[in-house]
């Protein structure tokens, strides 16, 4: 992510600031550039770089060979609520991230079944189970109180990430 | 896990998908070239999808049983969906999941109710779009209040005005010229009131 945030910002500096000498002034309204074609990929390498199967296939795979990480019912026709949706989804992928540090396997699956939030987690047996125990406990509870609705974390335990392929 | 393990206490509810609690060696995922899909353990895509462990047949068997002592027989006589919608031709669709209150849709056909061509004109009239003239079926979605109790004595207080409404003969100089999701206009010489139309206001 940060590698096409940079190009961005490179794209954005418009050329006129290299040369303040020139009095011309040609208005050209740039946006920066979306680099779709980036977008989610790992780029090929030596063959030394481990990927999961979910970072080995492109966004494109999607519906053919990836399913969703995140479920709800926000996007389907006449309901509402999926801007809402997308927005916690963003910021439970945070916190997890933060709260399991070093832990996590793989991506996080968000299914929602009416009002209960199921967190689907795979986890790298770094962390003590005691442990584990209780940042799960926090977790829920911390979700639970800061949402209003159930929070359930279905966690899966793995010795080591998996890999699918070397890139 | 032993053979014979009661799989229904395995997977008592809905519950994402465990490798260590299923059995079988399932693979999944694309293959590499010349590889084999990935296995269970880890497998986020086996995690994504929805599974139905939960409802195997003995379970499904299990459900059933607990909860039949409080249900009665179905009737015999209606053994047919022709019998159902002529001694019960309404129809009441209930929707709970819409932003809080709950929507009830009662919907009747016309030809079940007793209205000669003008009152069924009229009655199409005052209802407008709520006529599906293909289907020949009146829906009304009612969706002002709080309890479905509520929804559903509006809907059904709705109805009645409506069919006794159609059935009134309208003095000459009063017409019915537009119906509309905002309010129902009339062009009146006298001023001649009726409440019915305030009801379908929305």
């Amino acid at each position: 992510m940060a590698a096409p945030v940079a190009a961005r910002a490179l794209r954005a500096v418009p050329w006129r600031c290299a040369h303040p000498a020139l009095s011309a002034r040609h208005d050209l309204h740039t946006t920066p550039a979306c680099l779709k074609t980036r977008a989610a990929r790992v780029r090929v390498g030596k063959g030394d770089k481990p990927v999961t199967y979910e970072k080995a296939h492109a966004p494109h795979y999607i519906a053919h060979r990836k399913g969703w990480l995140s479920l709800h019912t926000g996007n389907l026709d006449g309901e509402a609520g999926a801007a809402e949706r997308t927005v916690e989804d963003v910021f439970l992928r945070k916190f997890l991230y933060g709260t399991f540090p070093g832990c996590l396997a793989n991506e996080v699956v968000l299914k929602r079944r009416a009002n209960l939030l199921v967190v689907c987690l795979v986890l790298v047996q770094n962390l003590a189970p005691s442990k584990l125990y209780f940042l799960i406990g926090y977790t829920e509870t911390l979700l639970s109180h800061f949402y209003k609705c159930p929070v359930r974390l279905e966690v899966q335990t793995v010795p080591t990430k998996v890999i699918y392929k070397y890139l | 896990m032993a053979v014979d393990q009661d799989w229904s206490s395995v997977y008592p509810t809905a519950a994402a998908f465990r490798p260590a609690s299923v059995p079988p060696p399932i693979r999944m995922g694309y293959p590499v070239k010349r590889g084999v899909p990935l296995p269970k353990e880890g497998n986020l895509e086996l995690i994504k999808i929805p599974n139905f462990l939960r409802l195997t047949p003995p379970a499904i068997k299990k459900h059933c049983a607990a909860f039949k002592d409080f249900f009665t027989e179905w009737p015999g006589a209606l053994d047919r969906d022709e019998k159902c919608e002529l001694h019960f031709p309404n129809e009441i669709e209930t929707d709970d999941f819409s932003a809080g209150t709950s929507i009830r849709n009662p919907k009747v056909k016309l030809s079940d109710l007793n209205l000669d061509d003008h009152a069924k004109k009229q009655l199409i009239k005052l209802v407008g779009e709520r006529y599906g003239k293909n289907i020949d079926m009146l829906t009304i979605a009612m969706d002002r209040c709080p309890l479905r109790k509520q929804n559903y004595n509006y809907g059904i207080h709705l109805l009645t005005v409506l069919y006794h409404e159609s059935w009134c003969r309208l003095p000459e100089n009063i017409q019915i010229i537009k119906c509309s999701s905002v309010g129902l206009k009339r062009r009146q010489e006298n001023s001649y009131n009726v409440p019915l139309l305030s009801c379908l206001e929305k």
